[in-house]
């Protein structure tokens, strides 16, 4: 047996999912209970398990995707960090961009958040240039007063970002020398390190929140790779990036903000592998969960944004392109503005949870509305893994809304499924409109514990004609980290006119980035036939302020530069739907993802056991909105087999979800145990 | 209709208003739509009223409704499938300045006109007498560049040829400005099929029936919260543009009254005669303000449509005045008197309803501008900032550095962005000590930015205001600082500049500081909580002279309170 193992630490279960590379078969599927104030108790429990079950030897691989990062930044729970700036810039952090965004209509809009305070920023003399030439050199006195001044406040961490550092790091690593040498053992966070890309606010935000994050991550990875190398002395242990790779404890401590997007990305990798099995090239995944779904379209390869917002504080790091809804199974419905049905983004979460779970809750949630319907089980969920208290749902869709509304129990639980549906669809409109892009030509690929249950009626209001059901769609981001490879990039903003640079120079800035991503992959073990990179240009028309990222290759002639403005410009026509023939272009960053390959699970087609269906386990009164009320068979999804097919009404039971099957929705179970559901034509 | 198609349908309009932003976005070309998104969609019924907009520019929606209107009177009977009307003169209803431009589509379904599409973008130029059009000394409407009366610039789904060519005639980058154009013409479009998709899947009548039902709801909602104000008359409250940028000597007049009367909102303008220079501001114009401020105070979570309408009246002084101008007064520096409007406006609702609204902010926002010849490349540039002074006190809270509440909603420049693009060194940017006006709760912090030429020569222009006249705050707060420019500060020839200056010209090694005032403080600044005045001493936001003179609160030389002397400074003043 040859085991890798993901682990997918949520805020309320952490899920565990187990592929046998000798079988070609997933051999464990398991939930645990989190616990964010101890993660460690809980990972150490999954381990001693595993290993009193498989054995030490037998496990080759651990992925796990945390949010660690993310609950330190959202929940305030970093150290108290000292910021050192240029002379003259100590509030580039606190002014911010000066911009509201979405809140441009609310009078009380929030200040950008701090994550220090201004009495714990300290201006260094010493100033670059654009090119990163000196004016002023370092002052190191300066320096040594503001550590002195930090240390009496007790940092624990120093953010140093200074204006021009990515064109040159020498003074704030001088700088960083100064701080080691007064306060060795604390951790320091370089801009030039964290992002060495241009606009000092979102590099200093960044810097800041890497350090703000750093020690308690840092101390986190280090003690998760200690006490899974020490059980599984075989094992490679690697934690998910935000851009969707995976890096080691050591890659990661000193730059542990790459991390805070890690928790949605797996399902996206793993649709995008499911997808490229499949042969389908555009997809839009629904990661639907309990309080919240998470989306993203994927137009042949996951897109990527290289910056996100976390709370209201900026943070530049390149991560996979994904937007969360308040829309899931604990989303709360109610009666507003003497007669609107509005629903979410409150939810009801775990605890009390939808009034049918039997913890308090009284509310109507997605969840009850579902049970009144019929869509799930009335007695229980996760396949008898769960009690479901049926009357609580009917009382809490009675009393708060069908009474108020006038309306019958199922018309209203009919109703919040249609308000909750018509919210998902206009946020998928948005993602894919927003790129340039029709949803129609796309394939949804529904999963988490809600995804599969309302991704039919989704798809019908979408224009969608297709949906892939993947195995396991309650645990499918556990299992997306297993096909992951290992990543680590680098970037560097240096302001280039495409027409006055040369092949050489533009060769020789991608060649040194390229050699320090191999290097440090190679310190991973990576042989060179696994290694290899990615290049892309962050590119613009001169005077636009925001940059395209074009992949390109080796640089060698004139004609290879060429060649580049005129993917630049195809790029720029897709995405924003014309281009500019004529206009200068710069390239403003330069950008290398270094790839250390890890052989991906081949999945075991699966051969028929019986000529026929499998016969329902129950028929149960189902509501379809106008369609009707029909008696619809309930399967059991494990005893489907390669080959079947079914028209619905049905309902498909499993032990992470329930997949609905809307009437005339037909279903073809594939050769991977995959559901393809092929929508009626309009 | 029901419960849920009131929900459904309406999320779906927004949708449309939201598509149509994006398209906007993604199909723009100039960096006013891409980077500083100046530009707005909306959604009107067949009677002009406002249904849906896109995430604004606050200063849009206001013209947008009268302009539909104009053209619904002027085109009536007139008006085909496909059309698409274009107008950006500021009397023809209204408009800001000639330099937005709006285009304005009919929407048709089963052949009847029963809605408007219509957008406003800002245009980089339109002609007139200096670059980018809107010149801070003009004296008439014809100076500030090519005015559009209502007009069809696309025919039944053909574009009028002969109007292109005498737009692109009429400024000096015509390839951006028609791209713009094109772009808002061509979104327009896109929105036609979208409420053609939206009429279809829930029938027209249903659709039309469910956004007057939210009029209804938005009108109803926000007369139940007016008609909990008690009766009366809030105010007055007078604010004053520091100049017209024409005669620097004499200072303008704005002042508002709020009559409360039931469910009802009636808000009194007044201001002196009309400028010479731009500071006029249409009625239309602030109107729409004064509606968004209105929803933004008593029903934050709801749409701005149509309904706000029934329950705000606003008055204006006779024609001729400033706030009121006769046509051809000139109007291109409408933000500076939106914003003191603004102001005034804020405090009467403070005033009625004083646990709701912010204290005023700076009102200081302002632009400023350097042309000449880039050493390296030879090339002329032009380099253009806008910068924000800071918010208003909140009843419970601090107001926010450098963010306006309203009217101002733009990204400031990357100090590495213009020193790479610019030959222009920026020496410092900070938050200015002791600008934001103290109270129990205080304002917010304005900025300093300092720049030095590295070129040879340029012309500087500054379009601001707010340097003779700060804000005063509310309910026994402090003035906050006033802004203020100076040359060559800390230098021999160091003077100070006006608010409003027209091609300075600066030399290699000449500075310029640009200081925004703060915003308003709330309540007696002696009544803050002493641990909040030594927290804003530590953190250098306020000055130790500062906070014994203004707060009353005095330190020991380890910055711990020095209790006995702050009682006595404080004394009978304290008012907890």
């Amino acid at each position: 047996m040859s085991l890798r193992i993901g682990i997918d630490v949520g805020g309320t279960f952490t899920d565990v999912t187990g592929f046998d590379d000798r079988s070609g078969e997933i051999v464990l599927i398991r939930k645990y209970a989190s616990n964010p104030a101890a993660p460690m108790t809980v990972m150490a429990r999954i381990a001693a398990d595993l290993a009193a079950e498989y054995g030490p030897e037998s496990v080759s691989l651990v992925l796990h995707g945390s949010t660690a990062a993310l609950n330190t930044l959202l929940e305030d729970k970093g150290v108290k960090v000292g910021l050192l700036t240029t002379d003259g810039f100590r509030d580039v952090y606190e002014i911010g961009r000066q911009w509201r965004g979405d809140e441009v209509f609310n009078i009380f809009a929030p200040a950008p958040k701090m994550l220090l305070q201004r009495r714990s920023i300290f201006e260094v003399r010493g100033r670059l240039d654009p090119r990163g030439e000196i004016v002023t050199p370092l002052n190191r006195e300066d320096v040594e007063r503001a550590v002195a001044a930090l240390l009496a406040q007790s940092v624990e961490a120093i953010a140093i970002a200074f204006l021009f550092s990515y064109a040159n790091p020498a003074q704030e690593r001088e700088a960083a020398e100064i701080v080691r040498s007064l306060a060795p053992g604390l951790f320091v966070s370089l801009s030039s390190e964290v992002n060495p890309e241009w606009r000092e606010y979102e590099r200093t935000a960044s810097t800041v929140a890497n350090a703000y994050i750093g020690p308690p991550v840092a101390r986190y990875l280090q003690q998760l790779e200690a006490l899974l190398l020490g059980t599984f002395p075989q094992c490679r242990a690697l934690m998910m990036k935000s851009d969707g790779g995976a890096g080691s404890a050591a890659m990661l401590a000193q730059r542990p903000i790459q991390t805070v997007m890690s928790g949605p990305v797996a399902g996206v990798i793993g649709s995008r592998y499911l997808g490229d099995l499949k042969q389908v090239e555009n997809l839009i995944t629904f990661d639907a969960g309990g309080t919240s779904s998470d989306m993203a379209v994927i137009p042949g390869r996951p897109q990527f944004r290289s910056e996100v917002s976390v709370g209201r504080h900026p943070l530049r790091t390149q991560t996979v392109d994904i937007d969360t809804i308040g829309a899931g199974g604990g989303s709360i419905a109610a009666v507003e503005l003497s007669g609107v049905l509005k629903v979410g983004p409150r939810s009801a979460g775990a605890v009390p949870g939808p009034a049918c779970y039997g913890r308090g809750g009284t509310e109507p949630t997605l969840t009850d509305a579902l049970v009144v319907l019929g869509h799930l089980s009335p007695t229980d969920l996760l396949q008898g893994g769960m009690a479901l208290d049926h009357d609580a749902s009917w009382t809490a869709v009675r009393t708060h809304l069908s009474d108020r509304l006038g309306m019958s129990e199922t018309e209203a639980a009919w109703g919040v499924l249609t308000v909750l549906v018509n919210n998902c669809v206009t946020a998928m409109r948005t993602i894919t409109v927003e790129r340039g892009y029709d949803p129609r030509e796309f394939t949804l690929v529904p999963f988490g514990g809600m995804g599969p249950a309302i991704a039919g009626r989704i798809a019908a209001e979408l224009g969608v004609r297709r949906l892939l059901v993947p195995r396991d769609p309650g645990t499918f981001s556990a299992w997306g980290m297993l096909v992951t490879d290992v990543h680590q990039e680098r970037s560097q903003t240096r302001l280039t006119a495409l027409d006055d640079t040369t092949p050489e120079d533009v060769e020789a800035i991608f060649a040194g980035m390229e050699a320090e991503v191999l290097a440090d992959l190679a310190r991973e073990n990576f042989p060179p036939e696994r290694l290899r990179t990615l290049r892309f240009a962050g590119m613009r028309y001169r005077g636009q302020s925001y940059e395209m990222a074009v992949p390109l290759g080796h640089v060698a002639t004139r004609e290879d530069l060429a060649e580049l403005g005129q993917r630049f410009h195809t790029a720029h026509q897709r995405r924003y739907g014309h281009s500019a023939e004529g206009e200068r272009i710069d390239i403003v960053t330069f950008k290398v993802t270094g790839i250390g390959g890890i052989d991906k699970p081949v999945l075991r087609t699966v051969a028929r056991h019986s000529a026929a269906m499998a016969a329902p386990i129950a028929i149960r009164a189902v509501e379809f909105g106008p369609a009707g009320r029909s008696d619809t068979p309930v399967y059991r999804r494990a005893d489907l087999q390669p080959g079947d097919e079914l028209v619905g009404p049905a309902i498909l039971e499993e032990p992470t979800s329930t997949v609905v099957l809307y009437p005339g929705q037909r279903l073809l179970v594939d050769a991977m145990l995959n559901l393809e559901i092929e929508l009626p034509h309009r | 209709m029901d419960a849920v198609d009131l929900e459904v349908i309406h999320q779906s309009t927004l949708q449309v208003a939201r598509e149509l932003t994006l398209n906007m976005l993604r199909t723009g070309y100039s960096t006013i739509i891409k980077e500083s998104q100046d530009f707005t969609f909306a959604i009107f019924d067949r009677r002009g009223r406002l249904v849906a907009q896109g995430i604004p520019q606050p200063l849009h929606i206001g013209p947008l409704a009268a302009q539909v209107n104009e053209i619904r009177q002027v085109f009536a009977g007139k008006t085909d499938p496909g059309d698409a009307f274009i107008v950006n003169h500021p009397y023809r209803a209204c408009q800001n300045h000639a330099t937005d431009v709006t285009v304005i589509s009919p929407v048709f379904a089963d052949g009847k006109l029963v809605a408007y599409i219509g957008n406003i973008a800002h245009k980089p130029d339109l002609g007139g007498k200096v670059p980018g059009t809107n010149s801070g000394d003009a004296t008439d409407l014809f100076q500030e560049g090519l005015l559009i009366p209502p007009l069809k610039i696309q025919k039944r789904f053909e574009l009028n040829d002969d109007l292109r060519e005498m737009i692109c005639a009429n400024t000096r980058t015509p390839e951006v400005t028609w791209g713009d154009l094109n772009a808002q013409i061509k979104t327009n479009n896109y929105g036609l099929e979208k409420l053609a998709d939206l009429f279809g899947k829930y029938g027209t009548d249903t659709v039309l029936a469910c956004w007057e039902r939210w009029m209804d709801i938005c009108e109803q909602e926000l007369r139940r919260e007016i008609a909990r104000i008690p009766d009366g008359i809030y105010g007055p409250e007078t604010d004053y543009l520091d100049d017209d940028g024409v005669d620097l000597t004499r200072s303008h007049r704005i002042t508002a009254t709020l009559e409360v009367k039931g469910d009802t909102l009636h808000f009194i303008l007044d201001s002196d005669q009309q400028a010479r220079g731009p500071i006029n501001l249409r009625p239309c114009v602030s109107r729409n303000f004064i509606e968004c401020l209105v929803k933004m105070v008593f029903i934050p979570t709801l749409p701005v449509n149509g309904g706000l309408s029934r329950v705000v009246e606003v008055s204006y002084p006779q024609e001729g005045s400033l706030l009121n101008p006769r046509y051809p007064a000139a109007v291109n520096m409408y933000v500076r008197p939106s914003q003191i409007t603004t102001s005034v406006v804020m405090r009467t609702l403070a005033r009625a309803v004083p646990g709701r609204v912010p204290a005023p902010g700076s009102a200081a926002g302002g632009s400023l501008s350097s042309v000449g010849r880039h050493p390296q490349t030879g090339r002329v540039f032009a380099q253009y900032e806008i910068f924000n002074g800071g918010s208003g006190a909140r009843p419970d809270a601090d107001g926010v550095s450098a963010m306006d509440e309203l009217v101002i909603n733009v990204m400031n420049t990357p100090v590495e962005a213009l020193e790479t693009e610019f030959p222009v060194r920026v020496e410092r940017y900070e938050l200015a000590t002791d600008s934001a006006g103290p109270g129990t709760f205080r304002g917010g912090l304005g900025t300093r930015r300092q720049w030095r030429i590295l070129g040879d020569e340029s012309a500087v222009n500054l379009r601001a205001d707010r340097f003779k006249f700060a804000s005063p705050g509310l309910f026994d707060a402090l003035p906050a600082q006033p802004s203020h420019a100076t040359f060559n500060p800390g230098c021999a020839d160091e003077r100070p500049l006006t608010s409003k200056v027209a091609g300075l010209r600066l030399k290699r090694g000449d500075q310029v500081a640009f200081q925004l005032g703060g915003g308003g403080g709330w309540g007696n600044p002696k009544a803050r909580d002493p641990e909040r005045v030594r927290s804003d001493v530590l953190n250098g936001y306020v000055s130790l002279e500062a906070a014994r003179r203004d707060y009353g609160v005095a330190f020991h030389a380890d910055l711990s309170i020095d209790e006995d002397t702050t009682r006595s400074l404080r004394g009978a003043e304290t008012r907890p």
